[in-house]
């Protein structure tokens, strides 16, 4: 068990392209960590690195209090489990396993041992005489967590492991991962471009995009307080809409203005915000913050605007619909039993209490209050 | 499975072809297999019988089978000697190529050796090069590359290596040297393409679980390039079993001559010793491996002219 610490980590690929950019962290020991972004956003270089299979242009990491940028990754006392699984075909499901620990001079007793124990957590015991290839996906991806767990290591080290697994077998692993880290309690750094594997998994999330990091937080926090457009966008599911207008104040109201709405700002947002009157900005509004009139207690006069509906998604517990409102298009998850029909003009509630404001040329999120920013 | 998805919409063809150019191509490809049938049990043939018989009726049966003209070829005609000769330097040859070869193209697929493109390039360019044009330079560098007595690190009065006599024209090792050589570009080639299929994160893996190059090398690619080692290996052996260039200017101590020399030097005799049939039965000896190695693994030899071509 370690704490792992990546410190103004930079790294450029030959011929100039920059994959990661004066990236820092630290996990904690213990601590399950998720790094989560879209593709090619440097998540998994990230990763790469602290297990040693990238060099570091720039920076230093730390795996407890060794610095391991010039150590080579069989003596970085990590264990990775890969995405496609990397389980040697040519070698039966024990001899996978112990490989590890057989390179490491382990007596054969401990090897057993060790083998038998981490097959009967994962429950493939009657695996152990099979080669790979007669296994399934989710087989195969417990033999390659299992591969990792027998080593005991002072960090795991996770590439979008359940990747190539179905959906439903995709959310058992996710289960499984999160019993077993609670069991192990081994600091763990997972990669993954799922925003629900990392908000159902992480004790903590960094999200990640064009080689920077955007936001870590807790999920709850990266979710209610997003630091910038890129992460307010990219977790949740659907996205939170964005609106461009401009922020107004009126007397002693502050409005968010554009054509066909107009949505007056709760005081102590209003306060937030006040350096940026008379400016354009980008209103963020969660689609569950979206509300249908007549259906919600929030509603009132100045939080409302005509909306066109032009598609109906129906989910079963509750629909997905999109919407438009002077020329732009935002998405409101309501209730199944609301009646909307495809081309109904509708009065829709934001919840003022749920909004957010983003600089329109930063992208950076006016609203936050200041301890919930660096959260 | 994956290797042969491209083959998955293929039905082999049974019976007789359709279409008048397919059955026109089928009667010359019969054609051409019958004959080529035809000669091989010719030689067989001819050689069990005798002298006498094969000039009186050269397209006759034995009337009893002559395994004498064998005994006659492995012992008097020193095919077995031949033979012995053949086999020490086809396999050593093939041994030292599968192994250099399939180090060679592990680093240059998946290492970070820096010269790994210009390397391949360099490689390649070896199959440009014509085999008969390096004759005459090898044969200067080889002829110059002689030790008649060296001693080196001597322990008091004692030399721990002493080198007497020691050249590399007219040598078995100086001929599995040049075999070597020229079979390295070839095998580097084909296995490149069969590394390239294997997963890099598989060395990954290893090097996480504690494995160095050579571990890796050894325990995870080298097991698992076994199909790519086996076809280099058959189709090095054919060339170099058959070899007859080089075997015939670098080799010129009768003691040291392989096969296809040596059959020559029979065939030589053999116009003032009138023993024909012996010829064949010498003949016979030469093909038999490559015939069996043929017959045995045909499937894997078709199968390797794809190697490394389709990506798994």
């Amino acid at each position: 068990m370690a704490e792992v610490s990546i410190e103004n980590v930079t790294k450029i690929y030959p011929g100039g392209v920059l994959a990661v950019k004066d990236a820092s962290l630290r996990v904690e020991d213990q601590e399950f960590l998720v790094l989560v972004g879209p593709s090619g956003c440097g998540k998994s270089t990230t990763l790469r690195m602290v297990a040693g299979l990238e060099e570091i242009t720039e920076g230093i990491i730390r795996i407890g209090d060794r610095v391991v940028n010039d150590v080579p990754p069989k003596d970085r006392d990590i264990a990775m489990v890969f995405q496609n699984y990397a389980l040697y075909p040519h070698m039966t499901v024990y001899k996978n396993m112990a490989f590890g620990l057989k390179l490491r001079g382990y007596p054969k007793a401990e090897i057993d041992t060790r083998v038998a124990e981490a097959a009967k957590i994962l429950g493939i015991t009657n695996l152990l005489d099979r080669k790979p290839k007669a296994l399934s996906g989710g087989q195969r991806q417990r033999v390659a967590v299992g591969r990792a767990i027998v080593r005991k290591p002072a960090a795991f080290l996770f590439d979008e492991p359940l990747s190539n697994l179905d959906a439903k077998l995709r959310v058992e692993m996710r289960a499984e991962l999160a019993k077993l880290h609670h069991r192990l309690q081994t600091t763990t750094i997972y990669v993954t471009h799922d925003q629900v594997e990392a908000m159902t998994l992480g004790d903590r999330i960094v999200v990640m995009n064009d080689g920077l990091i955007q936001q870590v937080a807790p999920p709850l926090v990266l979710y209610d307080y997003p630091a910038n457009v890129f992460v307010a966008g990219f977790i949740g599911t659907p996205p939170m809409n964005f609106l461009k207008g401009s922020l107004v104040r009126e007397g002693q109201k502050a409005y968010f203005k554009a054509d066909g709405i107009k949505i007056k700002l709760a005081p102590d947002l209003a306060g937030r915000v006040e350096a940026h009157m008379g400016k354009e900005v980008k209103f963020g509004v969660r689609p569950e913050n979206v509300m249908v009139k007549g259906y919600t207690s929030l509603s009132e006069d100045e939080n409302v605007a005509a909306s066109q509906v032009t598609v109906v998604e129906p989910l079963g517990d509750e629909q997905i619909v999109y919407l438009q409102a002077g020329g732009q298009d935002f998405i409101a998850k309501v209730d199944s039993h609301v009646r909307l029909e495809v081309g109904d003009t509708t009065q829709m509630v934001f919840d003022v209490g749920r909004v957010h404001v983003f600089d329109k040329d930063t992208g950076v999120n006016i609203s936050l209050r200041e301890k919930a920013a660096v959260a | 499975m994956a290797r042969n998805e491209h083959l998955k919409d293929y039905t082999p063809t049974r019976g007789l072809p359709s279409g008048l150019g397919n059955k026109i191509i089928f009667v010359i490809l019969a054609a051409w297999g019958a004959f080529s049938v035809m000669s091989l049990l010719w030689i067989v043939v001819t050689s069990l019988r005798t002298d006498q018989d094969l000039f009186s009726s050269p397209w006759g049966l034995p009337s009893a089978p002559q395994w004498v003209n064998y005994k006659i070829a492995w012992t008097i005609a020193k095919m077995g000697q031949y033979t012995a000769n053949s086999v020490i330097v086809t396999l050593s040859s093939v041994f030292c190529m599968v192994v250099i070869s399939s180090m060679a193209a592990y680093a240059i697929t998946k290492t970070d050796f820096f010269a790994a493109k210009p390397l391949f390039f360099y490689f390649l360019a070896g199959m440009a090069v014509p085999a008969s044009l390096l004759l005459v330079p090898l044969f200067m560098t080889l002829k110059n590359f002689n030790i008649r007595d060296l001693a080196l690190f001597s322990v008091g009065d004692y030399w721990l290596i002493h080198i007497k006599d020691f050249y590399l024209i007219d040598s078995r090792l100086g001929l599995i040297l040049i075999y070597t050589t020229l079979g390295i570009p070839f095998t580097v080639f084909v296995l490149t393409g069969f590394f390239r299929t294997l997963p890099t994160a598989l060395a990954e893996s290893a090097a996480v679980d504690g494995a160095n190059e050579y571990t890796t090398f050894y325990r995870i690619f080298l097991p698992l390039s076994k199909p790519g080692l086996i076809t280099v290996a058959i189709f090095n052996f054919l060339y170099t079993w058959n070899e007859y260039q080089f075997a015939l200017v670098f080799i010129s101590n009768e003691r040291l001559k392989t096969l296809p020399v040596g059959l020559y030097s029979l065939a030589l005799a053999t116009q003032h010793s009138n023993n024909w049939t012996a010829l064949f039965a010498g003949l016979v000896i030469l093909m038999l491996p490559t015939l069996l190695i043929f017959i045995i693994l045909e499937d894997r030899i078709t199968k390797g002219l794809t190697v490394g071509a389709v990506k798994a």
